[in-house]
Formats: C-alpha cells, structure tokens, sequence
C-alpha cells in the first residue's frame, strides 16, 4: 500500500483484443504526468475537469510517439478516487496500452497494486465499503445476473433491506435498556406480546434474506451442477451436447489431488458449472457397482444433480442425495422399451439433440431462475461474510425468541438482543469490525 | 510558610475522602484541604447511597478497599435491594442514610487516619513549573489565606465549588452549595493553565418538616425485611428500617409549573449549564413529558434525629412562592412546612477527555482530577473516581504500575473510559445499560472481580483480602456442587434457582449449608446468588465475550501516540477533531468516541496498518 502522496498508474482495461484500453492515473501529480506524456493546451493552466482532450502520447524520454489517444482529466474531488486522476483512453491492444502506461510511469507515477484505485476511492469516501465490494463483484461477474446484482448493491439495495430489520430491533433494543434502568416502580418497557410479534417478523425477514442469500451464492458462483451415473451411461457425450457452442470456457482447478474439468454453462443469464465425477472418466481402478452414489465431495458440491439414466440398459439405483434432482435419460435414440424406467423428467440423446432444449429448460427451473433475476435486481443477493453474519444473527435470532418464550430475565434477553444487532450491524456497517477490510480488498486485481 | 506533603487533595467530599484515605493507606504523607472540617462527607443532594448502576460501583470501591460501603452499613437507616423482579445482573443495593451519622463517621475515619493530616482553608491556586521540554508540573497549592502547601502531586475533588453559583427563582447567590462559599479562583487558575472549562448545573429539591406532612395519606415503602449490607466485611448487620413515603405530583401541580415556567432560571436561561438528563429537575420533566398527568415523588428521611424529609423527584430552580403552591397541591404534603427550599447549582467542570485514564491531568504532570469537578453526578462515580486517583497518586510516586481496570471486569472500568473517551456534554451517571459486559459485572461476583486488583493495592490488610479470597472460594465449591449433571441443567431453567432444589431434595440443602456455615450469615445470600447467577448465565456470558471479543481486537490494534489527526480529510471534521482531543491509544477506544462513525473508523484502521508498514 502506498502512501497518498504517490500518484499510481495502471492499465484499467481487461488484457486481451478490444478497441480501446484506458489507463488510469490517480494522485497529486496526475495531471502533471498528463503534461508530461502528452502536449496539450488544454493540460496547462486552468484544467477543465471531465473534458475529454484529443492528444498525442509521447514517451518523456526520447519523445517518441506511442499512439493519439483521449485524455480526460478528472479533478479532486469529483473522481473516482477523490484525487486528481486523468483517463488516458488508447487504441486498444496489450501492446499500445503498455506502452502508455510505461510513458507514465516514466513521467512520474508509481505501478499501482491491486485494488489500490478502489482502495483510494473508498479511503477518500468516494465508496462505502459495501459499494467497494459491489464493484469488486461487478468487475467479477461474468453473467447478466451477478452483474444486475451487483449493480443493485452499488445502489444501497442491501442496505434499504436490512434497515427494515434492524429498525424495529433497535427500538426494543432501547425499551428494554430503559425498562432496565427505572427499576420496578415505573412500569416502562415493552409488553412481552408486542416484544414476540417484533422477534417474529424479524425472523421472518431474516429468513427470506437467506433464502435469497442462496439464490446469491448460485448468482455469484453459478450453479454446480453434477452429472451422476454408471460408467458408459453417455455422461461424456451429454456433457459436451449440453455446452454445444459454448465449450470456448473451460476452466481448470487446479491444487487439487486429480484435475477435475468444470465447464461453464450460460442458460438464460444464469451460470451453470458442469462437474466432471468419478463415472464421467474411465477410471480404470474404480469398482464397479450397480448403485451409484456421489461422493462426499462431489455431493457437496453440487446444488443440481443430474442422474444419468442409459435407456439402452438396465434401470440403475440411484442413491438418495440432498440437491435439487434431475433425472435425465441418455441414448433416447437407442431406447426400445420406455416403461422400463419410471420418474424420467427428461429423455435425451446427444447424437440427434432430441430433448436437449427441453433439458436446459428444466435446468432453470430446477434452481428457480426466474426468482434469481427478483432477487439480483433488489440486491438482495449476499456475499459469502453478508451470508454468514445474516445466519449468525438468526441463530441468536431464534435463540433470542426461545428464551423469551420461556420468561427469561430482561437482562439476558437485552444481551442477547445486543448480539444479534452486532451481527447485523456488520453487514449494514452500522458496526465496525475489521474483518470487513481484509474481505473486501482481497478480492480485487490491478488497474480497479 | 510551606509545608511539604507527598500527596495534597483539595475537596473533602465523596471523591476527596477516598482519594485522601487512599493515599494515606498507602503510607503517604497526605493533606486534605477543605473549607470546613464538620463538612466532609457532606451529602448535599439524595441522603441515599447506591441504586442501580451506582450500587454496582459501592460494591467495586468496598472490594478494593475504599470507605464508602463500610461507612453506609454503619450510619444507613433503610436497606433495600432493587430491581430484584428483574435479574441478578441489574439488581442493585440501596440505603437511606442519617446524613448527620455518616458524615460524623467520615469526620472520625479521616481524622483517624495516621498520614493524613486536615488543613481547613480555601485553595486558590495552583502552582506549576515547565521543565526544559516545556511540559508543565505541579509543585503545589496556594490557600486563600496565603500559605503555600508544597507536594508533586495535586488530586483535586472540588465537586461543584468552581464557580458556582446557586439559583432559586430570580435569585442567584455566590456558593458551591447552600451555606457554602464558591472556589472563583481555582477555575481561573485552571483556565489560565490551559483547561478547558465547561458549565454544568445540577439541582436538588425541597425539604419539609416531617410534621407537617400527613403521613396518613401517603403509600408507605419499606425497607428490605432481610436487609443485605454493602460491604463484604460488614458483620453483625442489623440496622435500622426507617421507612420512606411515595407520593406524586398531579394536573394542579403541573399547571402550575408550567404557568410558572418563564420564572425559572433553568428556562429562562440564566443558567447556561447543561443538567442531567436522566436526574431532571421538575420542570424539565412536566416540560418533556407533557402528557403524563403525574410524576412519582419518594419522601426520604434525612436522618434518625432530623426532621427533615427528601423529596427526591422534585429537583427544581422555581422561585420559593411557586415551589409552595406545587408542593400543596399534593395530597398529603397541603400543609407541608419548608426546611429548605430546592435550588440549581451551575458550575465549572473539566471535560473528562483532559485526563488519562489514572486520572492524571493530560496538561500538567502531577495534577489529578476527581469526582464531580470532570462533569459526573453522583457520589458512588465521585468516590470510585477519587479512589482511582489516590491510588494512583500514590503508585507514582514509587514508580509503580498505575490502577486501571478495564470495561470487562468492572463498572469503574466503565466510567473511567467512558469518561476518557466519550464526549460528555451532561453530568454522567452510572447505569447498567452502559456496561457491554453487563450480565457479568454484577453486584454477586464484585469480591471475585476485584481480589487481584484488591491484592496488588494493599489498601486492605491480611485478614480482609484472606476473607475474600475465603469468599470466592466458597462460591466456587457452590458451583462445584450444582453445576454439574441434571442439577445444573435443572438449575440452568429461567424459573429454578437453588431455593428451588432445595425444596426438593432436602440432601442438597443440607450440602449447600455446610459449604457456607464458616461464612458469617450476611454473605451466605451473596455467595448463594453468586453461584447459581454464574451457573445460569455461564452461556450466556461466553457467547456475549465471544461476539465481543470479535470486537475486542480492534482494543489491540494499537494508534501511535505521535498519530496526527488534522491533515486526515478523509474522516469527518467532526471526527477528526474528537479524535485528535481524546487521542485515543486504540481503534477499539477511537470506536467508542461519539461521532466516529465506522466508515471514519475504517479509514484510521487502514491509515494506522499503512503507518506500521511504512
């Protein structure tokens, strides 16, 4: 992390082909490192904030020309950062970005770290903490959906959300305090009907919020999705019509004991993620047996499990398992007698794609799409820390009720009312707590 | 003339006896400085010690071998325990006391006291000198009557006398409090040091002969059948049970009042000090409560041998004809006789963010402030201030690690960063609401919490702390017994307690009474409800730490003493200059400073890590 009193550059712009790359400068000397790779009248002098200049870059040293490009100079306080910042925008290209960026560093400016723009903007209280962390997420999202929630955080949906919690907690939070503090003459303090009917509702919204904040997971994660099924059931086959044009993204894990292969799969805006189990390679030291179950890993992966049923063979047993369902049967082309097997949701043959289209579809009911995309928009889809305080705050939450239930003495039921505002306080950043730094930063790159 | 002293306190009320007997027990040679010698100890406003909050702090300040507890069992007349229907945590001791006694009894125990030594006289002033890195030390104290008394280390405990003024209707006298005279001197020498100096006024009610109220009308409260003494080493407690009388103000009276309202000098802005909020006086109640017809009012008894009666709820400043016609409009007080009519005080005080937390002036070495002068109200926060102060007066001087308790382990701890933190812009009272750590800090386990502490200071001798010690460990086997198995889980039930499992399992109780029958009968309830309230509440408790502990790391993430909070524009301007007044040593302190907001917090977290990098 550098001090203030260095002005940082970085190329803002994803690497890769694209018409346009911009790179940022941000600090006390922004615009003087503007001046001093590009000419310009419109840098000298009285600087125009957000009016954009047409200038040739120029390396400082040596004064060759590295490309014509748009220059615009953003004044403190009214820039992303909250410092002077200039936005060099050039012709795209790793190359042309590069070597505008080196102009600037040898003009003056110092390599920005990751995150470190963001960082300034929020030290700078250009960003709230939570609106730092949208940004990290909108930068990260990679589908319609998360970026939609992203957007909604950015806006104060979360916030808007909890407060409607939060409100009516602190109010009896300080009823009962009172209550406390006037002893037994003054009959002040909330009655125990009304106290009930505020631990209630509480929960109950406390509720939906997770119910969503699962719907936030699979929005920010993408669904995983995991193909069960005897060896030779056709999984490969289906694995591959099912990512048809899109099997350009295939990511790699990596670190661990085997390569697994998941690919990505975008359905209607929502991402899926098709993980490859021990049935899908032809493992040859695997026994072989006539039921199927998941293991352990692969069960905790997944939020939808698609149960590979051959209709060329014997009707298989599949073994119970706690994710959403599918049963999808394979080789439809190859199928004599149908009545064989009961409870198919889905016959599919990746040779001639008969049922393909149909499987996709109930692929979004299953997880419920259409209520992801309600969800995004109120921005109401949680990060993993929001998802966890949250369920903290219910457990106590419910404890909180319990011992109300059963008259428990004022003092504790203000304590535990005390935890359960902690816990939603840090997600609403009503409360401070350092954990919300390291998350937040962590997760962004270079040049945001 | 000058006499040299290790010690020198100025103020022998609730906070100056403490800090001097401290002092003195310490083995240091200690004057008290006061106008009046037969007025130590003098209880100028509620004739009570304790309540909620403020019992809480008696039972910490007798557990470290302070007076307060001690002198209340002696000279109390009515005992009490509040909040009792609540819960163990907020219960809190109370006593009426014979003002006349307990003021008699301080007289004796300070004059008692071997190194200490009175000098009646009015302090007018400090003496300081600057050292060659320009910070400024105390040397001594100058009387009224030109003396000069020389000592490193000045506590001062003027309560309400700087400045004071008292005001009762039109009418405004000179005095720290009725009958005597103000310290004028003392504040300008304070501000000419470089103090800043803020106006507070408290008030207090009327009081009425006793004969000429009718009694007959009134609804009596009586004290505690089964009355529990303040101290841990009170014995053979068996005091008297004067009882108080409850009465309340109605439409008539408020009618009044409000018809009145301009005639006193809390609105009509002669006094400029800001009162308590949660001691109003009366006027500000029928103001702010406007739509409550009645108010309760509690007659308290001064004393065995006075006449005198309390009339606590009816703080005011109205002029003397209009306290009359409100005082006769209430059924049973029509003919009621004035002893003493009610007046407000207006004072100086020093906001506490000048003091460390030893309570040591930031200004000048050597220099303590104690009790209500740093803008508390209340003589348990005055005399748990003072205690503070002589201690660590006296611990400095033989370089030895000062007192400071923290917010986890007592309600002192509470005041004093409360007081050192936070902006205090109305006197400070206690309250249980203020302790995070509330269902720990309780009036049961004070002994337990305090003994290292009580150890370490030596104010108690060895047959004190080995009774202590002998007290925590007869509540420990206690919970050895019941805490295990289906007794505890039965015991853990919100409607059992240990009364209960004795009613049916008579083995038990016979156990349970011979763990406690070497205790002297007073502490057997204590030691009782110390055991079953740790049972009960030990989840509670663990999961409360463990949620606050979470907080507790930012109390370790240390701020730079040099950390400077000007040029940081980033942070509010209202943060930024509480911040840089208070200078707190921890983020965890910094959160607790009102108008950090936890987006200011966030900044100074980053800003001090990016410090120790760079």
């Amino acid at each position: 992390m550098k001090s203030a009193a260095v002005t940082i550059a970085a190329v803002a712009t994803p690497s890769g082909k694209g018409g346009i790359a911009v790179v940022r400068v941000s600090g006390p000397a922004a615009l003087a490192v503007a001046r001093n790779v590009c000419d310009h009248d419109g840098l000298r002098g009285e600087v125009v904030s957000h009016y954009a200049l047409v200038g040739l870059i120029r390396h400082p040293e040596g004064g060759e020309a590295v490309d014509q490009a748009v220059v615009l100079p953003m004044i403190a306080p009214g820039s992303y950062t909250g410092e002077d910042v200039v936005e060099i925008s050039c012709h795209g290209g790793e190359q042309t970005a590069r070597l505008v960026l080196d102009a600037c560093l040898s003009a003056g400016a110092a390599m920005a770290g990751p995150g470190e723009f963001t960082r300034r903007a929020f030290l700078n209280g250009r960003l709230s903490l939570d609106q730092a962390e949208a940004v990290a997420d909108l930068i990260h999202a990679d589908d319609a959906l998360s970026a939609r929630a992203a957007l909604a955080q950015l806006r104060g949906g979360l916030r808007r959300e909890l407060a409607a919690v939060e409100t009516p907690l602190l109010e009896l939070h300080a009823q009962l305090e009172g209550s406390l503090e006037f002893g037994d003459e003054d009959d002040v303090g909330p009655d125990s009907a009304s106290m009930m009917e505020v631990f209630a509702s509480s929960l109950e919204s406390v509720d939906t919020l997770l119910a969503d904040a699962r719907g936030g997971r699979l929005i920010r994660d993408g669904v995983q999705v995991v193909l069960m099924g005897p060896p030779n059931a056709g999984k490969s086959s289906l694995f591959n019509a099912l990512l048809g044009e899109q099997r350009a993204l295939v990511d790699h894990e990596a670190g661990t004991t085997r390569d697994v292969v998941s690919s990505r799969l975008s359905i209607e805006g929502v991402t899926f993620v098709l993980h490859d189990t021990a049935g899908l390679r032809d493992d040859g030291d695997r026994v072989e047996s006539a039921g199927v179950a998941l293991t352990r890993r692969e069960a905790a992966r997944a939020d939808l499990v698609l149960q590979i049923q051959p209709l060329d063979g014997a009707p298989t047993v599949f073994e119970d398992c706690c994710a959403a369902v599918l049963r999808v049967g394979s080789r439809a082309d190859l199928a004599s007698d149908m009545t064989l097997y009961d409870g198919l949701d889905v016959a599919t043959s990746a040779r001639t794609g008969e049922g393909l289209d149909e499987l996709r579809r109930l692929m979004t009911v299953a997880v419920d799409a259409g209520r992801m995309n309600e969800v995004a928009r109120a921005g109401r889809a949680l990060s993993q820390r929001h998802r966890e305080r949250l369920e903290a705050a219910r457990t106590d939450l419910a404890l909180l009720r319990e011992q109300a239930e059963a008259h428990t003495a004022v003092e504790v039921l203000a304590s535990l009312l005390s935890g359960v505002l902690a816990q939603l306080g840090e997600v609403t950043g009503r409360v401070y707590s350092e954990r919300l730094l390291g998350e937040v930063f962590s997760r962004f790159c270079v040049g945001k | 003339m000058i006499q040299n002293y290790d010690i020198i306190v100025i103020g022998g009320g609730h906070a100056g006896i403490e800090a001097a007997l401290a002092a003195a027990k310490k083995g240091r040679r200690t004057a008290l400085v006061t106008h009046d010698v037969s007025e130590i100890g003098r209880m100028p406003c509620n004739p009570a010690i304790g309540g909620l909050g403020k019992g809480h702090l008696v039972r910490e300040i007798d557990a470290l071998g302070g007076v307060m507890g001690r002198v209340i069992d002696q000279t109390g007349i009515q005992f009490r325990i509040l909040n009792r229907s609540k819960g163990p945590a907020v219960q809190a001791p109370r006593a009426q006391a014979d003002k006349h006694l307990y003021q008699a009894a301080m007289v004796d125990l300070v004059r008692a006291c071997p190194n200490l030594t009175v000098i009646e006289g009015d302090a007018a002033g400090l003496f300081t000198e600057s050292d060659a890195a320009g910070q400024r030390r105390v040397v001594g104290v100058a009387l009224g009557d030109g003396q000069t008394v020389g000592s490193s280390r000045v506590i001062l405990c003027a309560g309400t006398f700087l400045g004071g003024l008292m005001h009762t209707g039109d009418v405004s006298t000179e005095g720290g409090r009725e009958g005597a005279a103000s310290s004028r001197q003392l504040s300008g020498g304070l501000a000419d040091l470089g103090f800043e100096l803020v106006r507070l006024k408290t008030g207090t009610p009327p009081r009425l002969h006793i004969d000429s109220l009718d009694l007959e009308q009134l609804e009596i409260q009586p004290g505690d059948p089964d009355p529990e003494p303040f101290s841990v080493f009170t014995r053979s407690f068996a005091p008297r049970s004067e009882p108080c009388w409850i009465a309340a103000t109605n439409q008539i009276s408020h009618d009044l009042i409000r018809a009145n309202i301009d005639r006193s000098p809390l609105f009509s802005g002669t006094i400029e000090g800001r009162g308590p909020r949660y001691c109003p006086s009366i006027e500000d109640k029928v103001v702010r409560f406007a739509e409550r017809t009645s108010h309760i009012l509690f007659l308290e008894p001064e004393g065995l041998e006075t006449p005198e009666i309390y009339v606590n709820g009816l703080s005011t400043s109205l002029p003397r004809d209009i306290q009359e016609a409100v005082v006769h409009a209430i059924p049973g007080l029509e003919r009621a006789e004035f002893v003493r009519y009610g007046y407000a005080v207006e004072y100086d005080s020093v906001p506490s963010w000048q003091v460390l937390r030893t309570l040591e002036s930031k200004l000048v070495t050597g220099l303590y402030l104690a009790g209500q002068i740093l803008g508390t109200s209340g003589y348990e926060e005055a005399a748990a201030q003072g205690l503070v102060a002589g201690v660590n007066a006296a611990l400095s001087l033989s370089n030895e690690a000062p007192l400071v308790l923290e917010r986890s382990e007592s309600y002192i701890g509470v005041l004093i960063d409360d007081l050192v933190t936070k902006e205090i812009t109305e006197p400070y009272r206690m309250f249980t609401s203020r302790a995070e750590h509330r269902l720990f800090l309780r009036c049961d386990n004070s002994v337990r919490r305090m003994l290292p502490h009580a150890e370490r200071l030596g104010l108690l001798d060895d047959a004190e702390i080995e009774f202590m010690n002998e007290r925590v460990t007869a509540a420990d086997r206690l919970m050895k017994i019941l805490e295990p198995g289906e007794t505890g889980s039965r015991l853990r039930r919100p409607e059992e307690s240990i009364t209960t499992l004795e009613s049916t399992s008579p083995a038990l109780k016979e156990v349970l009474a011979q763990t406690t029958e070497s205790l002297p009968p007073e502490q057997v309830r204590a030691v009782r409800l110390e055991a079953e309230t740790s049972i009960k509440y030990a989840g509670y408790i663990s999961r409360q730490r463990r949620l606050l502990q979470e907080q507790s790391h930012l109390d370790d993430l240390e701020i730079p003493d040099d950390f400077v909070y000007d040029h940081l524009i980033q942070i509010s301007s209202e943060a930024r200059e509480k911040l840089a007044r208070v200078r707190p040593e921890t983020i965890g302190q910094a959160s607790r400073i009102d108008g950090v907001r936890t987006s200011d917090l966030a900044i100074l977290s980053v800003l001090v890590r990016r410090g120790k990098i760079s």
